[in-house]
């Protein structure tokens, strides 16, 4: 952790795209005793993901993410359609976007690369599984990779 | 005798003969205009031969014919008529003694004309006698016949073509007398309609012949051939005296007199039995064949379901699944000894489901992800297996054997998948005895290969060696042996989607083995 380039203090924002109540708890669950001190931004379906990454209405005042874990199967939006636009903005394409997911179908996991996901994860299905891997999307992407300084 | 004695006693002959009974002038002038008569035909050759077969007399006619002319060819002997193989046979002296005894022979042949070239004659030779009955000599009128020779050839040759046309068509003729109602026919006409071949016909007996259900089609038909003038075209049913059935295609026309009014009809039948007999087969085929697509399409509609509503399931199972755990991990001896024990029952039905559901998944992707056969060597596919199986084999104290395994045509990851399957449940339900798996493979005809996995495990009971492939179908209780009883199905899938069987025999506390038939490989 002594690694990364950011100010241990300052917490790390994560943002949550999901539209399962019942997900953003056990996210929130697994994140309570991680390493990393971070505040999680939820966000309930793909116009509010935008929303919030381009500070518009009642997000004009969100932060820039350092990590996004975005769900495919949205409401309004679809996941996919808010990886694009993330990938296709220059301000937003360096933050690293985790899909996290139901679907394990071949089909989604290969447009989601091609939409330049940072990586494709399918949710585990045991609680012990879906808390370990919540907390190793945390870790390394937070305090392993080295990512760019952003003004 | 001279041949100018006979020329003149020829002569005198025919002289006679127009004597005969009449010796006045006017019977001169008759044998003159007679004479005069039998020289100026052209149309037949017309000579006589003395008694010995020479030439006494000579006609323009048989000048045109024969092409000698009468200098040429008086006192010849008349043989010289004849081809060189009639006169080796002794033909023309034949004809001579025959007439000489019948008076009369009437010869159809081919004769010779001066030239050396051929033509067709009909000739009559007849015998003259004087009133005494002394033989005087011959009379000889031939026609050149070679051109209605031909014409007679050629219809011949024509006819026969026509029936051999018929016969190789298999085709009946018909021909139907409007005015005497006479069906005249041939014989495989009378084959075709199951007929007596001496039975005389006419319209209402052949008709009886057919299926109740077609006489008013045929009626009709015949009836608009013989009002309108289309041509007859009917196919219909003949019922045989030994009541089988017959499909008879009848074509023909109608023919009318100069005023309109049909006289007959004629024309041909076929069987086309064998063609209706494909026709239905093929009309059957195709009927199946919409089944098996609809059987399939809704085959695969409901794999589809299954997939989805396995693959949604989940989700809210996901749900209660982790905040169960979540319950139980957090609230453990917190609350009383019910409430541990409601939640771990939650636990652990959730756990279940999340394995069921998945094995269902496993199932349907079976159909859904499978990749295309190829050539996958089944010792590989074993070892592979057997990897995967690593943990659980040690832990049984296992021992797993093979002979040499082919190279079959198959989805290697799914080989894998049934070959794990299967040596597992060898390990899960074995006996007291260290579980033992033998795996080997045989040749089944040219285009299969039936491997056999053998163990000395709990064994089967053959009431159930059906049922053990049925899915959910579990032998064991829960508490006995874990599992979703999907395994065998799955197996069994992988099997039959490549065109192969599975199937087990076994015998109770000695163990079972199942047997798997998959294509072999050309190669192999």
């Amino acid at each position: 952790m002594t690694g990364n380039i950011r100010d241990a203090v300052m917490p790390i924002e994560i943002l949550l795209v999901e539209d399962s109540a019942g997900d953003v708890r056990l996210t929130k669950e697994a994140l309570r005793d991680a390493k990393v001190q971070n505040n999680l931004h939820v966000a309930s379906d793909g116009m509010e993901a935008t929303a919030f990454l381009l500070r518009q209405g009642k997000h004009a005042n969100a932060p820039r993410p350092d990590l996004i874990l975005l769900d495919l199967n949205l409401p309004k939006k679809s996941g996919r359609d808010v990886l694009e636009e993330i990938k296709l903005d220059s301000n937003l394409r360096s933050i690293p976007v985790v899909i996290l997911t139901t679907s394990a179908a071949e089909e989604d996991i290969m447009r989601s690369y091609q939409l330049h996901a940072n990586c494709y994860i399918t949710k585990p299905v045991d609680l012990d599984q879906f808390v370990k891997v919540v907390r190793n999307i945390d870790n390394f992407w937070l305090a392993i990779v080295k990512l760019p300084r952003v003004a | 005798m001279t041949s100018g004695q006979s020329s003149r006693r020829a002569t005198s002959v025919l002289r006679d003969i127009s004597e005969r009974g009449e010796t006045h002038e006017a019977s001169r002038d008759s044998e003159e205009q007679f004479r005069l008569l039998a020289n100026s035909i052209k149309d037949y050759a017309i000579f006589m031969l003395d008694p010995a077969g020479r030439v006494v007399s000579w006609n323009a006619g048989a000048e045109r014919i024969k092409g000698y002319r009468a200098e040429e060819i008086l006192n010849r002997h008349f043989s010289c008529f004849y081809p060189h193989e009639d006169i080796e046979s002794g033909k023309p002296a034949k004809a001579l003694e025959r007439a000489a005894v019948d008076g009369r022979v009437e010869d159809d042949g081919w004769r010779i004309r001066k030239d050396g070239s051929r033509f067709w004659a009909n000739v009559v030779i007849s015998t003259l006698r004087d009133d005494a009955g002394n033989l005087l000599g011959f009379g000889k009128v031939s026609r050149d016949d070679t051109a209605r020779k031909e014409t007679r050839e050629a219809l011949r040759v024509s006819e026969e073509r026509l029936r051999m046309t018929l016969d190789a068509a298999e085709m009946g003729t018909w021909f139907w007398n409007l005015e005497t109602d006479e069906v005249s026919c041939s014989e495989r006409f009378r084959a075709l309609f199951g007929l007596p071949p001496d039975a005389k016909l006419n319209y209402q007996a052949c008709l009886d012949r057919t299926h109740p259900d077609d006489k008013e089609r045929i009626d009709q038909s015949v009836k608009r051939t013989l009002e309108l003038g289309v041509p007859l075209y009917i196919e219909y049913r003949v019922i045989w005296p030994d009541s089988t059935v017959h499909w008879i295609t009848a074509k023909g026309r109608a023919h009318r007199n100069p005023r309109g009014a049909p006289v007959h009809m004629q024309g041909i039948i076929v069987d086309v039995t064998e063609r209706k007999a494909a026709q239905e087969a093929l009309k059957h085929r195709e009927a199946l064949e919409r089944r098996a697509t609809e059987l399939t399409r809704s085959n695969n509609d409901l794999q589809q379901f299954a997939y989805i509503a396995a693959h949604d399931l989940q989700e809210p199972l996901r749900m209660v699944a982790s905040y169960t755990q979540l319950l139980s991990k957090r609230y453990k001896g917190r609350l009383d000894s019910d409430a541990d024990e409601f939640i771990a029952y939650a636990v652990d039905g959730a756990h279940r489901m999340q394995l069921l559901i998945e094995d269902l998944l496993a199932y349907c992707r079976v159909g859904t992800t499978g990749k295309p056969p190829q050539e996958v060597s089944g010792t590989i596919a074993l070892e592979q297996a057997l990897r995967n199986l690593q943990g659980a084999i040690q832990e049984s104290g296992g021992m797993v054997t093979h002979d040499p395994l082919p190279t079959v045509m198959v989805d290697g990851a799914q080989l894998v998948q049934l070959f794990q399957n299967v040596v597992g449940n060898a390990l899960k339900y074995r006996s007291a005895e260290p579980p033992r798996v033998h795996v080997s493979a045989k040749k089944n005809g040219a285009e299969e290969w039936i491997f056999s996995l053998r163990d000395n495990g709990l064994g089967i009971e053959p009431q159930y060696f059906e049922k053990v492939f049925v899915m959910f179908q579990r032998l064991h209780g829960r508490e006995e042996f874990s599992g979703t009883g999907i395994g065998l199905t799955l197996c069994k899938k992988i099997a039959e989607r490549h065109g192969g069987r599975m199937w087990v025999e076994s015998e109770p506390g000695k163990g079972s083995t199942f047997f798997v038939a998959l294509p072999g490989s050309e190669t192999t």
